[in-house]
């Protein structure tokens, strides 16, 4: 009916938001892509306008790459690739499968279905930037050990199951694989008026320092002893490197002195834990919708918990999880509130802003610098555009043949 | 394998705390080798029966035998049953063959073994052309089959059909129940048969059992529930066209339908008093002479009963005369249990024509009577109609067998 004749009533309907849509997506969309490729491009002042007019004889003069060649020499350019891309392809699939697993254990249970439910729903109501704020309260590093001085949270729990020291020499490694820089690093054992005391040589007051950065010394690792004695005898050395100093036991997450790899695993735990919720919701609607008989069917011939998880769960879901996969993906790659609510509009803490740059931060600094750099924003877009568009087309082609429609 | 039900109870208890008895005190047992039907209405308790025996409810009271091992606490997984679900719960991600083996790789079976018997099973349920096809491909019936096979694959000693033909049409329903027999027959296993259609129950069953809001009315062969419905209710669930029912009264052995009994005291010249209870008939008849059981007493008050006589239990003469004529009963004709009778419509199928008559005690009230088409009986016809003795049958208020 909605053919033929009376297709004009069809379009009157969706006029209004045909109209919505037109001014403000599709419009800006288009042209966000035009002015990606102008030079100069000045919305205000129209320069762009005027030299098209003034100078009809230059044809495509106005045409330009310059925009992309400056969004790739930003500086942070590679962070915001790096971090970007990390966020979307770790945190996404742990957080699918974790939602998964929750979500059959949550189907599974017959008591306090609702209260749990409701508590694995509580994120996706809450601001995203009170869940930030809570987090660095959670990740806080309130000082050094030594003054005993109340830790936050997420620091207790990693001492008091000793995994300070694990924990530490993980970051190293993150930072060493981001930084490309050699860590040579030697433990060394002073205490707080610089002198060593070998009985405390415990985690507690370990503390260690990049040799190879500070020092500039040819010391192999696990030296230990050598650096000490060096150390020790220089404590003007020890003392004007202090700030480079920093406690083992005691890892900075997300205040100034956090380096690449703390930050950026808060980030990931964040993202995981805040998009968790919908991904639960929906899941758990999924697997109400699974009838019953299949798992009877399944039981009675025997099969593994595990198995039937696998084999029976999985495909018959895999069409929710490739919707979620995906809508999630390109929701990672737009990540941007979290970390100006975990660190900051710095986009990174406070000693080094733009550690955690993203590529919507990218976007957002071309845009908030005036009216001057609005194409170079737009490059920055169209290039996330593209990925997003390559993330998904792969993901799509990757999962075809396993999806069970 | 013997099963046996020993006061198998089944209560599902509501958020409301109201008490649903699903199934209740099921005494049962199942003979080695036998196919035998579960047959009841609607929520009469036949699926929960079945599944306490594949081990998927856990009764509220009672035991379940498998021989001589009481398997009322063992997983379904170590009970070796194959069930076949109503809308068969194919894998619809899976192929056939991958359905099929599904169960025999949790048992760890070899590869080849594992393949060997995917076409044995499908050899015996016929599907071999079907074995890379994802369930969604196949007919209903193929889907049937293909179930049937998951089920017998593992070679389980017991197998358990919850009405597997209730999502079939009638001719893939008639094929599929043969099958099923036949592949009964092949293998020999001890099988329960849910449906609740009664003609199914009585063509692939050896006995049947019948049941009505949790409680077992009647156990026996086909034939002889069919003979001998212990209550009005398995009376009135087997037999199509459903058995026609009069109400009537029962006095000194003999059965009236229609008509009433004036109660009249009289004095004897003894001076005692009595009740006489005279009938008072008109276009009203008694049938039949009744035997009554040995041991139950003719009450000597007339007794409101019914009176079920199945359709194929009459014998019908045509009249002459036509539609307008009047219908005569005389009395004598009624104590011999003859009744006259309009025909009202007339459905001939093959063989067989079905007559709906009026009954001439109740008009607007209609039954029916299955007679040979030979007798080219037409609507508008009066018939005259005797009862066979042993297709009627007396039941009294309760429904039970008199
Ligand atoms: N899980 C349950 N909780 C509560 N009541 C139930 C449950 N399962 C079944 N019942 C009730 O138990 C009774 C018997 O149900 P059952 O499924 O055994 O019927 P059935 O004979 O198989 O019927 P059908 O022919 O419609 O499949 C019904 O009244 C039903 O409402
Ligand atoms: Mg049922």
């Amino acid at each position: 009916m909605l053919e033929g004749k009376n297709n004009w009533k069809a379009w009157l309907y969706l006029a209004p938001a045909l109209i919505l849509l037109g001014i403000f997506s599709f419009y800006p969309i288009i042209n966000s892509f035009i002015i990606a490729f102008i030079r100069d491009y000045h919305p205000v002042s129209e320069v762009f306008r005027q030299n098209v007019e003034n100078n009809q004889a230059l044809g495509l003069s106005f045409f330009t790459f310059k925009n992309f060649i400056t969004v790739f020499k930003n500086a942070n350019f590679e962070y915001a690739i790096k971090n970007t891309l990390l966020i979307a392809l770790v945190s996404v699939p742990i957080s699918v499968i974790l939602a998964l697993v929750i979500s059959v254990l949550l189907i599974s249970i017959k008591k306090l279905r609702g209260f749990f439910q409701t508590l694995f729903f509580l994120p996706y109501v809450t601001s995203a930037m009170a869940v930030a704020m809570a987090f660095t309260v959670l990740f806080a590093n309130n000082g050094t050990a030594s003054a005993g001085i109340s830790q936050g949270p997420i620091n207790s729990v990693i001492d008091s199951i000793g995994l300070k020291n694990g924990l530490t020499n993980m970051l190293d490694w993150m930072n060493y694989q981001e930084s490309g820089k050699e860590s040579w690093q030697a433990y060394i054992c002073v205490d707080s008026s610089g002198e060593i005391d070998e009985d405390k040589l415990s985690d507690k007051y370990q503390t260690y320092v990049n040799l190879q950065t500070l020092l500039d010394l040819p010391i192999e690792y696990g030296d230990m002893y050598a650096y000490q004695t060096y150390l020790a005898d220089q404590t003007d050395v020890y003392n004007s490197y202090r700030y480079h100093f920093r406690e083992l036991g005691y890892i900075d997450w997300v205040g100034a002195q956090a380096t690449w790899g703390s930050a950026i695993l808060v980030v990931l735990t964040y993202s995981i834990w805040a998009s968790l919720a919908f991904k639960i919701l929906v899941f758990t609607g999924g697997l109400t919708s699974i009838d019953k008989q299949y798992y009877d069917a399944a039981k009675i011939d025997g099969t593994s918990k595990w198995r039937t998880f696998w084999r029976i769960t999985v495909p018959m879901m895999s069409p929710l999880i490739v919707y979620i996969l995906i809508t999630s993906l390109i929701g990672a790659f737009k990540v941007y509130t979290s970390i100006v609510g975990l660190f900051g509009s710095g986009m990174g803490p406070a000693g080094s802003a733009g550690l955690m740059q993203t590529f919507v931060g990218l976007v957002y600094q071309y845009l908030n610098e005036g009216n001057e750099l609005i194409h170079v924003g737009a490059a920055a877009a169209v290039i996330l555009f593209t990925i997003i568009l390559i993330i998904t087309a792969l993901t799509n082609a990757l999962t075809k043949k396993r999806v069970h429609y | 394998m013997e099963i046996t039900l020993v006061g198998l109870c089944k209560y599902f208890v509501a958020k409301d705390k109201t008490v649903t008895k699903a199934v209740d005190n099921m005494n049962l047992t199942v003979p080695s080798g036998k196919l035998i039907a579960l047959l009841g209405p609607s929520g009469c308790g036949k699926s929960t029966t079945l599944y306490m025996i594949a081990g998927l409810h856990t009764p509220t009271h009672g035991q379940i035998f498998f021989g001589d091992d009481d398997v009322t606490q063992v997983p379904p997984e170590k009970r070796g049953i194959g069930l076949v679900f109503q809308n068969y719960a194919l894998y619809p991600h899976l192929s056939v063959r991958q359905n099929i083996s599904f169960p025999l790789e949790n048992e760890r079976m070899p590869k080849d073994e594992i393949n060997k018997t995917v076409l044995e099973m499908a050899k015996l349920v016929d599907i071999e052309p079907y074995l890379d096809r994802k369930p969604n491909e196949l007919s209903g019936g193929q889907q049937q089959r293909v179930a049937i096979a998951r089920a017998l694959a593992k070679r389980p000693k017991v197998l358990l059909l919850d009405e597997p033909l209730s999502n079939l049409d009638a001719r893939l329903r008639l094929q599929t129940r043969e099958e099923i027999r036949r592949i009964q027959r092949e293998t020999g296993i001890t099988t329960i048969f849910v449906t609740h259609d009664q003609e199914e129950a009585m063509s692939i069953s050896d006995e049947i059992v019948v049941m009505r809001q949790g409680v077992i009315q009647e156990i026996d062969k086909p034939q002889n529930v069919y003979d001998n419905p212990i209550n009005l209710f398995v009376a009135m669930f087997l037999g199509t066209p459903q058995i026609n029912v009069f109400s009537g009264t029962l006095h000194k052995n003999k059965v009236y339908i229609g008509g009433n009994f004036r109660e009249k005291e009289v004095v004897d010249e003894n001076n005692v008093k009595s009740i006489e209870y005279n009938y008072e008939g008109g276009n009203e008849f008694y049938l039949t002479d009744i035997a009554i059981p040995e041991g139950k007493k003719a009450p000597d008050k007339p007794e409101k009963i019914f009176v079920a006589i199945r359709p194929e239990g009459f014998n019908a003469e045509k009249l002459a005369g036509n539609e307008n004529s009047e219908i005569k009963q005389s009395k004598e004709e009624a104590t011999k249990g003859i009744i006259k009778a309009k025909v009202d419509l007339v459905e001939t199928i093959g063989r067989d024509t079905t007559l709906i008559i009026e009954d001439p005690t109740a008009p607007k009230k209609f039954f029916k009577a299955i007679v040979s088409a030979d007798k080219k009986i037409e609507a508008g016809d009066i018939v005259e109609l005797s009862v066979k003795p042993h297709k009627m049958y007396v039941f009294n208020k309760e429904g039970d067998l008199i």
